[in-house]
């Protein structure tokens, strides 16, 4: 507990990630609407205020609603895509780091070629070649953003390898499997902890710039980004449309990231 | 939303017919090899949706990008380097505070939306600048998408600024300068900046790279013709070989940025040297 009160960002990111996790958890029960269902034309782009808090879109939804549902949609592809990167991401570089030679040189060109292409325009590419759905976010978002964390997780790996825990436990014949999985994946948690934090909130915001582009969650699906391009249509006559979403995503995405720089600051006090 | 897949034509002689006529009747390996033997010869090929060569679409709208992506640029650069000078200067103070809270949101913010509100003050409430479009390259027309583009990067360079000064400071070579008696002004920007400077290129480097590939969203939100929208259109149409050609010319200009930024790196710190 004292953590949280010597470090305010850890302390304010923590609040703000859990009480979006708990919007996305229990959005049944807050919504005051059906965020698809409860299209009714008779009260299309109504403004903000009265029965409808937030306002309502083109077919007349509760805005609100569909806020506080897209924070389903955000937090998952948020958590299950960062998930992958990070596997996908610490095992690479845990391999190179701690075979080096031919595998390293492999995995680390490899490795720099993803990193030469932008996430967007990579993720982009995967789309325009899978078709739009949540499957293929998770595959285009999981399979672009763990570059960072690979390299990471290899210079770590290289620091430790060389430490006299990791001779200990080599000479007392461990396999290297377990050399890895016990004695240097724990020692470099921290850092790749805080790289995941960051991670996702990129791949939140990723999610809502394809979702924005029309090739991300595809409508009806109450999507931040999707919510967004519809609203810019709108931006002369609803302004309130892309307000909102927005300021959503933005509130989010600060919460996890303050929850990054917290985490970063308890993990490697020097950069306060 | 994506249309169907492109090779879903009705009569399937139309179909043949396409196909011979776009090259992707023969097998996937013959395609790469001509593909590849052309692009060494600098083509990349016809464009599916508009019948032009990608080099032509390419062409025509890598100018109005790097126009943004360069006046992104110089709005940020100096803004971003000067809010992290000063935060490191004045630590704690409300100069610190206020820039760190400015470069958080400006990290956070999604682009997209950031375009959208500055697109909604100031060009449909107050009316001072063109909402959308080219305008034929006026500056008018740029300032929107170019501070869109430039906030972020304000943000993370005002961080990258601010660490890396903090961590050059507390250096030895730092507390002698002071103790010679030398003047504050000349130990923050003859000893602590210059050391910081390796570290803050770097970043820039890096963004500015970042800054092509926010193109493709800025360039949506606004209107405007650039490779970012010639992505993004190509992408939704699935004109493929357009998509190929412009990620291309995208990862040309990522590697070359770096590699001018590697060089940059002798000219501003002696201590680093290539080769032997």
């Amino acid at each position: 507990m004292k953590v949280f009160i010597k470090n305010k960002q850890l302390l304010i990111g923590s609040i703000i990630t859990g009480a979006v996790i708990l919007i996305a958890i229990f959005a049944p029960f807050i919504a005051p609407h059906h965020p698809v269902d409860d299209a009714n034309l008779l009260y299309a782009l109504e403004p903000p205020g009265g029965e409808f808090l937030l306002g309502t879109d083109r077919q007349g939804r509760c805005q609100l609603s569909r806020i506080i549902y897209g924070a389903r949609i955000s937090l998952l592809i948020g958590f299950v895509t960062q998930g992958l990167n990070t596997i996908i991401g610490t095992s690479l570089g845990l391999i190179a780091g701690f075979v080096g030679g031919k595998v390293d040189d492999l995995i680390m060109n490899f490795t720099n070629i993803m990193l030469s292409i932008p996430p967007l325009i990579l993720a982009l590419t995967i789309l325009a070649i899978l078709g739009p759905s949540l499957l293929s976010i998770f595959i285009a978002l999981g399979l672009t953003l763990w570059t960072y964390t690979c390299r990471v997780a290899r210079a770590q790996t290289l620091s430790f390898k060389e430490k006299e825990f990791v001779e200990a436990s080599r000479s007392l014949g461990l396999s290297r499997i377990k050399i890895v999985i016990r004695h240097i994946l724990p020692n470099i948690f921290g850092p790749l902890l805080v790289i995941a934090t960051f991670g996702v909130a990129t791949a939140i915001l990723l999610e809502a710039s394809l979702s924005f582009l029309g090739i991300g969650t595809q409508p009806p699906a109450p999507s931040w980004g999707t919510m967004l391009s519809r609203g810019r249509d709108y931006i002369y006559s609803a302004p309130w449309l892309m307000i909102y979403p927005g300021l959503a995503l933005l509130i989010t995405v600060l919460g996890v990231n303050l929850m990054g720089d917290g985490l970063r600051d308890y993990w490697d006090p020097r950069t306060r | 939303m994506l249309a169907g897949d492109p090779r879903s034509a009705r009569n399937p002689e139309v179909l043949e017919r396409m196909r011979a006529k776009w090259g992707i009747d023969k097998p996937l390996h013959i395609r790469y090899v001509t593909y590849m033997s052309n692009l060494l010869r600098g083509d990349l090929g016809m464009s599916y949706r508009t019948g032009r060569t990608v080099n032509s679409l390419i062409a025509q709208s890598f100018f109005p990008t790097l126009q943004i992506v360069l006046f992104a640029f110089l709005l940020a650069a100096p803004t971003g380097v000067f809010l992290g000078f000063i935060a490191a200067v004045r630590r704690g103070s409300s100069l610190d505070i206020g820039s760190m809270v400015f470069s958080i949101f400006g990290i956070s913010a999604p682009r997209f939306w950031v375009g959208l509100m500055l697109m909604y003050l100031l060009a449909v409430n107050f009316r001072l600048l063109p909402a959308t479009g080219y305008g034929g390259g006026s500056i008018r027309y740029m300032i929107l998408p170019a501070v869109t583009l430039a906030l972020p990067l304000v943000a993370l360079l005002a961080r990258t600024t601010r660490a890396s000064l903090l961590d050059v400071m507390d250096e030895d070579y730092v507390r002698t300068a002071r103790s010679k008696g030398l003047a504050e002004r000349v130990v923050q920007t003859r000893h602590i900046l210059r050391n910081a400077v390796v570290s803050i290129i770097t970043i820039a480097g890096l963004q500015l790279a970042m800054l092509m590939a926010n193109t493709v969203i800025v360039e949506k939100v606004f209107s405007w013709p650039g490779m970012g929208s010639l992505v993004v259109d190509s992408v939704l149409r699935q004109d493929i070989p357009a998509v190929q050609g412009t990620i291309f010319v995208f990862a040309l200009g990522f590697i070359l940025i770096n590699f001018i930024v590697d060089i940059l790196y002798v000219f501003i710190d002696p201590r680093i040297k290539y080769g032997s």
